[in-house]
Parts: structure tokens; C-alpha cells; sequence
């Protein structure tokens, strides 16, 4: 015998890794709908439970047809590996600002879902346009993070530098409000509310920015934006870890949207890192540390994609077994 | 044929019948459904609805229910009255056939 939330839990479980977390949150409101009015009429939790089959023949019927070739909540981890393995890459090859664009197709990947919920390579069709464009924006923005870690204050083009970083830091506001829409629709509360942690974050990068070029002195531009990015480098990568681990735990579905903000800090993040001992005049030569932090990154991002790997697994291996 | 194929078939041909004398919201159709088909369960029954809708054969729009919350309603588009139409024929000619055989 079940409870109208048992019911329902085991129905999204057996769910989740097949739909598009749309069509779920559809399947989930008809759900409720049907249990609302079998209630009205004056049937018990249970007898409507027993009417309407059990979850796992239940979710059979409303996935049939849909293979799970590449399960969807395996597939940002994947993608994470093989954008850090092209990151890995173009760091010991290029340092151009354009090598940002090698993140489009993992990004492509990350946000595309095929109309049958499975992700085959680069999908054709883009199931939810924000992440899309969120991403987008992001990789746009990357360009321009990357010019301005490659040109720095300190190279004497201080206003092609100063703009690449209120360009840079613009635009992660308005991808970041995107992913607080995605994740309001998804009903993934958690996700909105670190997607607006780091809006207002930027938006305080922002005004320091700003605030900084009105007095025009690289000093202050310098030790303004400096706490800020330091800062950056280190709530971004708690930030990505916890938000691998929110869209695999996702109540409702995957949310492939939260995952780009992780993509993004273990992509920029090194080159941050760099950046911020480059400018700071106080801190000391970080040879030793520059040297491995590409390393660190790259390892501290496989750990993550693997343990986001290894959660999902166990996650669904223990639902399996719920499900009889 | 596949006994599921030919249950789902009459199914669908049912849930369209029944939307084209009334627009009816979601569980007023699996319960209409499920009474004529007791064996049946709800969810087979939901399934099939949806993808009917999935296919385009219904729209489904919000309406108030007396006393209660919002609802969706259901009802068939010009695309679903066509496979309707299809689906009958070949019931008639299922039929046909076998009350020829002598099954009645």
C-alpha cells in the first residue's frame, strides 16, 4: 500500500533519467491532478494508487520508446571531462583569446537534449532555449575574460583590459539571471537561489569596477577589482561543486542548466588565479603555484565530474533497487 | 498483432470518441475509460492520452471546475477528428471482417 508521495517519489525516480524535466513537472502536475480529484470523490490515497497501476509499470507506459542511451545525468559529467581535457590542452598549446570558442561544442552538448530525452553527441535540437543562450553568452564572455587575462592591467592598455572586464563581468550577470529563470521553471529552488548569489556577486564586481575606473588610477583599478577576483577564485569552485551535485540530486529532474556555472569556474578559474598575482603588487612570485595550478584545476575538475559521476550512479542503482 | 498494440489502439480510438461528445478533463477521461475497461489500469490509460497530445490529435486548455482548482481540459483538434476518422474506418473494416468470419 502506498501514500500519494510514495507514489509519486518512485514515479519521478523512475522517470527522471528518460524525460525532459518539462515533460516530467507536466507528468507530475497530472499526477496531483488525478489524485486531487480522486480524493474530492472520496477515495483514499491508496485506492487511487491501486487504480492507477504501479509506478514502475506506470513509468514503462510513459517512457515507452524512449532509449536511455546516454543517460542525461551522466552526460554533464562527461561533458565537464572533455571540456577540462580541451582546457587541459589548449593551455599547453595556444594562449590566443579565440581558444575560448574550443568550449562551444561541450557547451552544445551540456544544454542540447534530443525531443526523445537522450543526448547523442551534438543533439540538434535545443530543448530548453535559456540554458542555451546562457551558455552561449558565457562562451562570448570567456573571450572576453580571456583577452582581458591575457592583456592584464599591467600591460599598459589599461582600457582594453579595464572594458574586457566589465564586458566579462556584464555578461555573467546576465547569463547568470538566465540560469535563475531555468532553475524557477525546473522548480530547482536551490540552483536559483546560487545563481543569485553569484548575480548579486557580480553586480558588486560590477559597481567596484566601475566605481574604480572613475578615478582612472591603476592602483586603485588594481586593488578594486583584485579582492574580487581573488574572491572569484574561491566561491566559484565551491559554487561548481555544489551545483554537480544539486543537478544530480535534482528532485524533479536533471536541471542541465545549473551545470554551465561549473563549467565555467573550472575553465576560467587558473587563468583568475594568474591573473590576480600579476596584479597584486604585494603578492609574492607564485612560480611554484602557477606552475601546478593548471594541474590542480584539471584534477580538482576530473575529481568533480567523476564524483558527479559516482553520485549518479549510486543514486540510481538505490532508486533501482526502491523500485523493486 | 501484438495483444498491447491492439488494446492501445482501441484506447486511443476510445479517448478521441469520447472527446468529440464532450471536453472533459484528465481524470473525468481515464475514469470514463477504466469504467469500460475496468482491467485497465489509469496510468495505461493517462499514457495513452498523452500521447495522443503529444501527437496533436488534442489540446488541452485550463477550466474552471465547479468549486475546485483550475483543471485541464481536453479536447480534439481538427488533426484528431481526421485520425479519428481513419482509426473508425478500420474499426468498421476490423469488424466487417469478422462478423463475416461469424464472430459477433
Amino acid at each position: 500500500m502506498m501514500t500519494k508521495k510514495q507514489y509519486l517519489n518512485a514515479l519521478r525516480n523512475s522517470l527522471r533519467f528518460k524525460l525532459s524535466s518539462e515533460e516530467l513537472l507536466d507528468i507530475m502536475d497530472d499526477m496531483e491532478e488525478c489524485f486531487e480529484a480522486g480524493i474530492t470523490e472520496g477515495k483514499s490515497e491508496e485506492e487511487i494508487c491501486e487504480g492507477l497501476g504501479s509506478p514502475k509499470a506506470a513509468a514503462a507506459e510513459l517512457s515507452a520508446g524512449r532509449k536511455n542511451i546516454f543517460p542525461a545525468a551522466v552526460r554533464p559529467a562527461v561533458c565537464i571531462i572533455i571540456a577540462l581535457i580541451l582546457h587541459y590542452a589548449a593551455l599547453n598549446t595556444l594562449w590566443e583569446p579565440f581558444i575560448a570558442l574550443i568550449f562551444l561544442p561541450p557547451l552544445l552538448l551540456l544544454v542540447c537534449e534530443s525531443p526523445k530525452g537522450t543526448a547523442i553527441a551534438i543533439s540538434r535540437y535545443p530543448a530548453e532555449p535559456l540554458p542555451f543562450i546562457s551558455a552561449m553568452l558565457t562562451a562570448v564572455g570567456g573571450i572576453f575574460l580571456q583577452y582581458f587575462v591575457k592583456f592584464g592591467f599591467t600591460d599598459g592598455i589599461l582600457t582594453s583590459a579595464f572594458s574586457s572586464a566589465v564586458c566579462f563581468v556584464i555578461i555573467m550577470i546576465v547569463s547568470m539571471a538566465l540560469l535563475i529563470i531555468c532553475c524557477i521553471k525546473s522548480r530547482n529552488i536551490v540552483g536559483a537561489i546560487l545563481a543569485g548569489a553569484v548575480t548579486v556577486f557580480s553586480a558588486v564586481t560590477l559597481i567596484r569596477l566601475l566605481s574604480a575606473s572613475s578615478k582612472y588610477s591603476l592602483s586603485i583599478l588594481d586593488m578594486a577589482s583584485l579582492g574580487m577576483i581573488k574572491a572569484l577564485f574561491y566561491i566559484l569552485p565551491i559554487s561548481a561543486f555544489c551545483i554537480i551535485l544539486l543537478s544530480v540530486t535534482d528532485k524533479n529532474a536533471l536541471n542541465t542548466a545549473a551545470l554551465y556555472p561549473a563549467l565555467f569556474a573550472l575553465t576560467f578559474n587558473d587563468k583568475l588565479w594568474v591573473t590576480a598575482s600579476r596584479i597584486d603588487p604585494l603578492a609574492p612570485k607564485f612560480d611554484f603555484f602557477k606552475a601546478i595550478s593548471y594541474h590542480i584545476y584539471l584534477i580538482a575538475g576530473l575529481v568533480c565530474g567523476v564524483l558527479a559521476l559516482a553520485v549518479t550512479l549510486i543514486l540510481r542503482r538505490k532508486k533501482a533497487a526502491e523500485n523493486g | 498483432m501484438d495483444k498491447g498494440q491492439m488494446k492501445k489502439g482501441v484506447l486511443e480510438l476510445s479517448i478521441l470518441y469520447t472527446l468529440t461528445t464532450d471536453e472533459l478533463y484528465g481524470y473525468d477521461i481515464i475514469k470514463r475509460i477504466t469504467e469500460l475497461f475496468p482491467e485497465i489500469n489509469e496510468s495505461t490509460v493517462y499514457a495513452v492520452l498523452r500521447r495522443l497530445h503529444a501527437d496533436g490529435c488534442t489540446e488541452c486548455y485550463f477550466g474552471e471546475h465547479s468549486g475546485g482548482p483550475k483543471r485541464k481540459y481536453y479536447r480534439v483538434t481538427p488533426k484528431g477528428r481526421e485520425e479519428l476518422r481513419k482509426m473508425l474506418s478500420e474499426w468498421r473494416d476490423i469488424t466487417g471482417a469478422m462478423e463475416k468470419l461469424g464472430i459477433k
